[in-house]
């Protein structure tokens, strides 16, 4: 049976993967669509447009950082309970 | 929906996704805002920029965080006081006399702790204020100390009763000579004028807020303006059961003009009552011949009975005479007066021969000439009004309770038209010379212009000429009278104008006896000959 800091991590696991999913399907990520040129020219269109890819770029650095973080977790959950199963007295 | 996590792992990824709303609420909004309000956006419509403009007023709810999100930096795990004291060093160490600015262009130029820790403290501010009631009370009562919380307003999500409990104390707080003050103002207003014009509405019916603004000396003009027409103007249109509330605004600022304000309301806020005169000058005008058994002059909402007094005539008279002290408020309230004109006349139809509505546009342009006390004055509002009535844009605007909600959005289409129709007014009055035109008084010229527009409307309307008693008149000479009301439309000229006016009195009086009674009807009443005359009331009444 898992302990209690193992499905902790899971749950932590869980939720960093739920915030990186929330992040991908958030307008903000696919708001560039709806910025061409058929919507507005010019300097400040193309300053909003810049902007608007180097903090996409940045959040899905954040994503593929959560998703690891998940990841590691997961795999230090897996270990806790390697290590408990391994317990003497623990059935298995 | 919100972003949020509580989780230490997920601080990286908050802080970008807080960085990347920042940036869309410092670039994109601002761009969208000013797309969608530019002239262009009158008569084109992009599909795509629409649907760009409805995801923009959904980013409020996009990225927003909840109770549980903890805040970035060091500001978390600050006490109340802690933070206080905070702003009590970055107000005093860091603002004052090192002639850098304001804390908006600070923090746009990437100064140390402006740029990087400011937006992390006003978001704790928010979030402690959003949570901790007896907080946002304790900075409510100081905010006259702290005006770097109302500064924070703009650079986090603060809720908007916050701004409206903040807004009457930083006002009456009185400090115009303090930078960091007026800026503290101003961000809290343009909060507020952009979340809900119901709240502009309801602090302008603070008398303490009114007054402040009337003395707001160093108040930025646009935001006074955009301030006061969007609570005076936008909140009725929303929801025009606020119309009484709107009157008890000019119901208190026509004490207030009784006042102190001898050079004048501050621009923006005479703009701003200007701008929103097209709302009601027709209940004013309605109250106006209402009231003339005891001079007083009531508010009578869609022509119903009275439901408050705005003062007797001589306290109107001199509210609108404070009001167009400003040139640009000047303006515009003669672009509502020519443009009622010929709307109230188009509206009329064949009954114009009641007179009723003709009579009450001259005591109208009678109460808006006896405010007056300048000539110069007198000839811009008397150009901006016949520049409006020539260009009909009452048929554009629409006037009164009924027009609130136009088909063609009357807040944007008005101040557009409006803004057209004040520099060609200004132009107008800019080449004009008092000594080289017979009469350009405004009395005058608004009697010559309710003249001309039921001319006009009588041409355009045979169907109505039996009833006008006007069905005598020959096609030959309608076709005469078209060609010169034509030629009158659009000769800039004012001197050749006035010759051409000339020339069609005397046609109208020497060939066509019909038309000559019919105008002889109107020009025989006592408003109309006081118009008529030539002159203003004297400075001193």
């Amino acid at each position: 049976m898992p302990g209690h800091e193992a499905i902790e991590l899971r749950h932590r696991a869980q939720r960093l993967r739920h915030l990186a999913s929330r992040i991908e399907s958030s307008m903000a990520m696919s708001l560039e669509r709806h910025a061409g040129n058929d919507t507005w020219r010019g300097r400040r269109p193309l300053l909003c447009v810049n902007l608007l890819r180097h903090n996409q770029a940045q959040l899905h650095a954040e994503v593929d950082g959560l998703r690891w973080q998940a990841y590691l977790f997961d795999q230090q959950a897996a270990r806790l309970d390697q290590a408990a199963a391994l317990q003497p007295g623990r059935a298995s | 929906m919100s972003i949020r996590s509580s989780d230490p792992a997920a601080a990286s990824a908050i802080r970008a996704v807080v960085l990347t709303r920042r940036n869309l609420e410092d670039h994109w909004l601002p761009l969208i805002m000013a797309i969608r309000a530019s002239n262009a956006m009158v008569t084109w419509s992009s599909s795509m920029l629409i649907s760009l403009a409805d995801i923009a007023e959904r980013f409020s709810q996009w990225l927003t965080f909840g109770d549980a999100t903890p805040t970035v930096g060091r500001f978390a795990t600050m006490s109340d006081d802690d933070i206080l004291h905070e702003l009590y060093v970055a107000g005093h160490l860091n603002t004052r006399g090192d002639g850098k600015g304001s804390i908006t262009e600070r923090i746009a130029d990437g100064e140390p702790f402006w740029s990087d820790e400011f937006p992390d403290l006003a978001t704790e501010l928010a979030t402690r204020v959003a949570v901790d009631e007896s907080f946002a009370i304790r900075l409510i009562n100081e905010i006259d100390q702290h005006p770097l919380v109302a500064i924070a307003i703009g650079h986090a999500n603060f809720p908007l009763a916050f701004s409206q409990a903040a807004l009457p104390g930083l006002l009456e707080s009185g400090q115009w000579s303090s930078g960091v003050h007026v800026e503290a103002i101003e961000t809290v207003m343009s909060h507020i004028l952009t979340a809900s014009p119901s709240a502009a509405l309801d602090l302008l019916g603070d008398s303490a807020v009114l007054a402040a603004l009337a003395g707001a000396t160093t108040l930025d003009r646009a935001i006074a303006r955009d301030f006061v027409r969007t609570g005076l103007y936008d909140a009725v249109e929303a929801d025009p059961t606020r119309l009484f509330d709107g009157w008890g605004v000019l119901e208190n600022l026509t004490a207030l003009a009784d006042g102190k304000f001898d050079d004048g309301f501050h621009p923006g806020l005479a703009q701003g009552v200007a701008d929103s005169m097209f709302g009601y000058v027709d209940t004013l005008t309605y109250g106006i011949g209402a009231g003339l058994e005891d001079d007083v002059i009531r508010i009578h909402i869609d022509s119903g009975d009275s439901v408050g007094v705005l003062g007797d005539r001589d306290a109107v008279t001199n509210l609108f005479g404070t009001v167009m002290r400003d040139p640009d408020a000047r303006m515009t309230i003669g672009v509502v007066l020519g443009a009622y004109t010929d709307r109230v006349i188009n509206d009329l139809g064949a009954s114009v021969i009641d007179r009723t509505g003709v009579e009450s546009i001259a005591r109208l342009g009678l109460l808006l000439r006896d405010g007056l006390t300048d000539e110069q004055a007198e000839l811009a509002l008397a150009a901006a009004a016949e520049t409006a009535r020539r260009q009909r844009i009452g048929d554009l605007i629409g006037f009164g309770a009924g027009s609130w909600v136009s088909a063609t959005g009357v807040g944007v289409v008005t101040q557009t038209v409006v803004n057209q129709v004040v520099s060609s007014a200004t132009d107008l009055g800019s080449e004009v010379e008092p000594d080289d035109i017979v009469d350009t008084s405004f009395g005058s010229t608004t009697y010559r212009g309710i003249q001309l527009s039921i001319l006009q409307y009588v041409h355009d309307h045979p169907e109505d000429h039996a009833d006008l008693a006007v069905d005598s008149v020959s096609a030959e000479h309608w076709v005469e009278i078209g060609t010169r009301l034509d030629a009158l439309d659009i000769e800039p000229d004012g001197a050749i104008r006035d010759g051409h006016i000339h020339d069609l009195d005397n046609l109208i009086a020497n060939s066509i006896p019909a038309l000559d009674s019919l105008w002889k009807q109107f020009a025989g009443n006592g408003d109309m000959t006081r118009l008529k005359e030539s002159g203003r009331r004297s400075a001193d009444g």
